[in-house]
């Protein structure tokens, strides 16, 4: 990892939004929670103002601004000691985290930020929701709670009968 | 909770690349899977690709999966429900009584190396409170992406029958594979039920197979241990393993019920048809007492012997520092055989769990002058043999 100048700055980096929106966490924050910063870290120079830009410029601000949220979140509960009751108060955080206000457009977009910065922890939060929501549903109930149509093609329907015959689609 | 339909001009789940439909898939069991799989192309897509029990893999922590030689949908379907149901079996079991078998009660399946399964079977060592483990059935995926297991030399089947009770039993042939293939709600429901032969046909295959094996194996139930591990909650949960009244060790096993009550029961070396799994003491109202401590309960506990195995030292005997203690009840017959009550004599012993700082606990009745003091047998996952 190239060393930092003397005399420089926390060493920042910045998510870059559609529209040209910057969402900044101090280096530190980052490398908690993404699996990419860690490994460019490695790689990449720092010059100038001392900061890693990274671009997603196909995701809206909201879930970039929760992605820094999220990251900044674990970041914290990282230097507090492990216990039952710091566990308890991580699921209530995440339960507000993913409250009624998030709908599922928002969730999925929060998703496709997390995977581009390879933030395990909120690609496994955001995944188990939408997993429970597919829990123990029949392939019409999926895709009405999900929102999505039935664009299986006969052969596929054919093949999905084959394997699952119990299944009703 | 976010279940309302998707915003009509936000991302769609059709949208997301195939890498986020297989890390939500992963967290689906097989059934679930195939449900989505059926809702539309993009998920029946990643449902298919050998990718999922890769992703599935990765996020179990283990090693990338040898790919399948035929790299089929199919073949991938099989790979990632073998690595379910590998995960589905992780944990502590106990063995229902049989009246055949007078093997260890406890088995322990734990990860090992190049994603296998591992069962151990647990018993009490000779020296004070260390745990003995014996090898018992090896689970890995072959090449097929099927599950197989074995017992030493012998091939054998682990099926579900629910999600809490498993059977161990001679594999018999190649009924077997066919079973395992495609999906019948509950899966494991009709596997072992298919698995069932006639029991004439079935016991005469299962003794030929077994006897070329060098042995002729009866089916061995297991019931889930589930919570094996106290909580800051719930601190008296768990399997524990303590020296009891006649100088062994013994495993016991701490519940706690929907409506507030504790039972404990200890888990013996099951023989004949005798149970394995006796009740010791039970409340029905896991309130602590909180310090601090009127003059005759420390009176209970401070005139009391901790109970030392025979080959132990002076481990433990000191007092542990209290930090709470619970009211629990018993019956005669189980604190003292032999104590001198009536034998319609129905009431409750009264005695005490004496929870410790160090989070262990011990336990003791009025009328008796010991401590039995129990440890833990898991920690964070991992079986403590010491």
């Amino acid at each position: 990892m190239a060393a930092a100048p003397s005399g420089s700055r926390t060493r920042m980096v910045t998510l870059i939004s559609k529209g040209g929106r910057n969402f900044k966490m101090p280096e530190a924050v980052a490398l908690v929670s993404s699996r990419s910063c860690r490994e460019a870290l490695d790689y990449i120079e720092y010059r100038g103002n001392n900061t890693m830009m990274i671009k997603l410029l196909d995701i809206d601000p909201k879930p970039v601004s929760m992605l820094v949220n999220f990251c900044n979140h674990m970041a914290a509960a990282a230097t507090s000691a492990a216990s039952d009751d710091a566990a308890q108060r991580m699921r209530e955080w995440e339960e507000r985290f993913l409250g009624d206000d998030v709908d599922q457009a928002l969730l999925y977009d929060l998703l496709s930020a997390a995977i581009s910065i390879q933030a395990d922890g909120l690609i496994d939060l955001v995944c188990k929701r939408v997993a429970h929501m597919i829990k123990g549903k029949t392939p019409q109930e999926i895709r009405t709670i999900l929102g999505i149509q039935d664009d299986l093609t006969p052969d596929q329907r054919d093949e999905i009968r084959t394997d699952n015959s119990w299944i009703d689609i | 909770m976010a279940t309302s339909l998707a915003a009509a001009a936000g991302t769609a789940l059709e949208d997301l690349p195939e890498d986020a439909l297989l890390a939500i898939l992963a967290f689906l069991a097989p059934p679930d899977a195939a449900a989505a799989a059926c809702a539309c192309r993009a998920l029946a897509k990643a449902a298919s690709s050998p990718s999922l029990p890769l992703t599935l893999a990765l996020r179990l922590g283990l090693p990338p999966p040898r790919p399948t030689p035929e790299a089929c949908p199919a073949a991938a379907r099989r790979l990632f429900r073998s690595l379910h149901r590998l995960r589905r079996l992780l944990g502590l079991w106990r063995r229902l009584p049989s009246a055949h078998s007078a093997s260890p009660s406890l088995a322990a399946f734990e990860w090992a190396p190049r994603a296998t399964l591992a069962a151990s079977l647990l018993a009490p060592s000779k020296h004070g409170f260390s745990v003995s483990k014996s090898p018992f059935v090896t689970l890995s995926i072959a090449e097929s992406g099927d599950t197989v297991a074995a017992l030493g030399e012998v091939p054998v089947c682990v099926n579900f029958v629910g999600d809490n009770h498993i059977v161990v039993e001679a594999a018999s042939g190649e009924d077997e594979e066919e079973g395992m293939e495609g999906g019948s709600p509950p899966e494991e429901m009709y596997m072992h039920f298919a698995n069932r032969r006639s029991p004439g046909a079935g016991r005469r295959r299962r003794e030929r197979h077994g006897r070329r094996k060098g042995g002729r194996m009866e089916a061995e139930h297991f019931v889930r241990i589930p919570d094996a591990e106290p909580t800051k909650l719930r601190p008296l949960q768990g399997l524990w393993k303590g020296i009891c009244e006649n100088r062994t060790m013994e495993f016991y096993v701490v519940t706690y019920d929907d409506i507030g009550g504790v039972t404990c029961r200890r888990v013996s070396e099951t023989g004949g048809q005798s149970s394995g799994y006796s009740p010791i003491f039970w409340t029905t109202d896991a309130t602590f007492l909180a310090p601090p401590f009127s003059e005759q309960e420390l009176d209970h506990y401070n005139c009391r012997e901790h109970i030392r195995g025979v080959t132990s030292g002076h481990e433990g005997t000191r007092n542990k520092v209290v930090s709470r203690i619970l009211c629990i009840n018993s019956s005669y017959d189980v604190v003292d055989p032999h104590l001198s009550a009536p034998l319609d004599d129905t009431r409750n012993v009264e005695g005490r769990i004496w929870l410790y700082e160090d989070g262990t606990f011990g336990f003791g009745f009025i009328g008796t002058n010991s401590v039995i003091d129990l440890r833990h047998v898991s920690l964070d996952g991992c079986i403590d043999s010491s």
